[in-house]
């Protein structure tokens, strides 16, 4: 579908699930399905590799223009991807923004380094702590019962376009004060702002509208303070020993620019992954329905298992180095492959094995190191409401025999192809 | 009783709350770093798991020499 078609379907409302699968498109979804073995394989001969994710899959590189020159290398294992994350010095978060910056602006969380990124980040993490929870929380539950009245009497419909993918830009939407009548509009920006998902020109477009529309927020918070994200945000302010320091309308900006794509597509595709594995698994699911304690553990093993987001951001080597014996020259991209690091047998007895009962082990889903992901009890929270809410509501869930199995797919990003379920209604 | 002594270092701390989320009767955040709650504490599998997810590396559980702490006591 080109973009202007895509386009009119967004105009006509009936096109939701065609733009997703066009966006996703572009991100290695459908050239890859299941890149598990080649990591298995690639594992025994080293934990580093020459080359980014996609030449180790044979593909074209998405981002080959953005550093022609540059070296490229791969990890394939806990230990390696561990060490590249936690050493942001060496490997500098420099590598993204020459990638993002256009479509991003220059500031960014995920594109810059300490101390300025430490000091950014501190500023806003009190948006994203557990004693704010409630200020993202109280849009959840409501958002998925309403979505829920929509279909359940029907008792089939696709979960993934459906449910899933219609929940968590409205959260930040509502969470951030946008009007009701402007949720439809907020949503198209934020499909465009999916990193590599739209062509650059349209996406900076979409990040310039959203940051637009934000300012008058962000200004009449300042004016008149309320009990909300963005007020917090106005008035959060850190000494780290070099005065006091508050943000600045560019850098509260920036944040939510880079909230829709680093908070939206990444639960959503979570929550399909997690109900394609759990229709998969029938007693597992018959199991959930009785004894919801196990949902966080659940949430947890899709996570580490099959989750949403395969390798991390590349880094910049700064500095000639060596990673696991190979040499990283300076000017090196390094991309650190969680979904490798997730299934290392060295660091996860079976990892092969989906198993919420496994004991609790730390995993890289939501990296580590500085860039650890500011957001990640928001994303667990939404998690474990999304999945109650189901089961709350959608009684003895199953696949719809009526329509294709669904696969999960993708190379930079991992999604479903879809969640087509019955219940009984 | 646990053997190891916990250590904080808040000038790491990035305010991510694996620790709380872990540990929740040992950690929190005030000022956006990690702080140590009064005891009794949550039980020693739930701390080690608290400190290996942190991703700063921030939470060091340090062992003590209980022979020498007597000693030093009297």
């Amino acid at each position: 579908m080109t973009n202007d078609a895509g386009r009119a379907a967004q105009a006509r409302g009936v096109g939701r699930s065609e733009w997703e699968r066009e966006t996703t498109s572009r991100t290695g979804a459908g050239a890859v399905d299941d890149p598990y073995p080649l990591f298995e394989t690639l594992r025994k001969s080293g934990a580093v590799h020459r080359g980014s994710t996609f030449e180790l899959f044979g593909l074209p590189d998405p981002t080959k223009d953005v550093w022609p020159d540059a070296k490229r290398f791969t990890t394939v294992n806990y230990a390696v991807a561990e060490q590249v994350l936690r050493d942001a010095e060496t490997f500098s978060n420099a590598g993204i923004r020459r990638m993002t910056e256009y479509v991003f602006g220059p500031v960014s969380l995920m594109g810059s380094d300490d101390p300025y990124h430490r000091k950014y980040r501190l500023l806003v993490q009190p948006a994203f702590a557990r004693k704010t929870l409630g200020m993202w929380s109280k849009f959840v539950r409501p958002r998925l019962d309403e979505l829920i009245d929509g279909f359940v009497g029907k008792g089939r419909t696709d979960l993934y376009f459906d449910y899933c993918a219609q929940f968590p830009v409205y959260v930040i939407a509502m969470a951030l004060g946008v009007r009701k009548e402007d949720l439809e509009q907020f949503h198209e920006w934020a499909a465009k702002l999916q990193i590599a998902a739209a062509p650059p020109d349209e996406a900076r477009a979409a990040r310039e509208a959203v940051q637009s529309y934000m300012l008058d927020i962000v200004n009449d918070r300042r004016r008149a303070p309320i009990d909300d994200l963005i007020t917090l945000l106005v008035q959060s302010e850190i000494d780290e020993g070099d005065g006091l320091q508050k943000l600045s309308d560019e850098q509260i900006l920036g944040l939510i620019s880079n909230l829709l794509p680093a908070g939206a597509g990444t639960t959503y595709r979570s929550l399909g992954i997690a109900l394609v594995t759990l229709l998969e698994r029938p007693e597992l699911l018959a199991r959930l329905y009785k004894d919801r304690t196990l949902v966080p553990a659940v949430v947890e093993e899709v996570l580490r298992w099959n989750g949403p987001v395969l390798v991390a951001p590349p880094r910049l080597a700064t500095r000639d180095t060596e990673l696991a014996g190979i040499a990283v020259p300076k000017g090196s991209i390094v991309e650190a492959c969680i979904a490798a690091a997730n299934r290392d047998p060295a660091h996860f007895e079976n990892p092969q094995v989906f198993d919420p009962f496994r004991p609790e082990k730390s995993n890289l889903s939501f990296s580590t190191g500085p860039h650890f992901c500011v957001g990640s009890q928001v994303a667990r929270m939404e998690l474990v409401v999304a999945l109650n809410a189901i089961l709350d509501r959608l009684p003895d869930l199953r696949f719809d025999p009526e329509k294709p199995a669904p696969t999960i797919t993708g190379l930079w990003y991992r999604m479903p192809t879809g969640v087509p379920a019955m219940w009984t209604a | 009783m646990t053997d190891f002594r916990i250590r904080l270092d808040r000038q790491r701390c990035i305010g991510a709350e694996n620790c709380a989320r872990l540990a929740p009767s040992t950690f929190d955040t005030q000022d956006g770093a990690v702080i140590l709650l009064p005891e009794p504490h949550d039980a020693e599998d739930r701390i080690r798991a608290a400190a290996e997810a942190c991703p700063m590396q921030a939470i060091h559980l340090e062992p003590i020499n209980r022979l020498k702490e007597n000693i030093h006591d009297k």
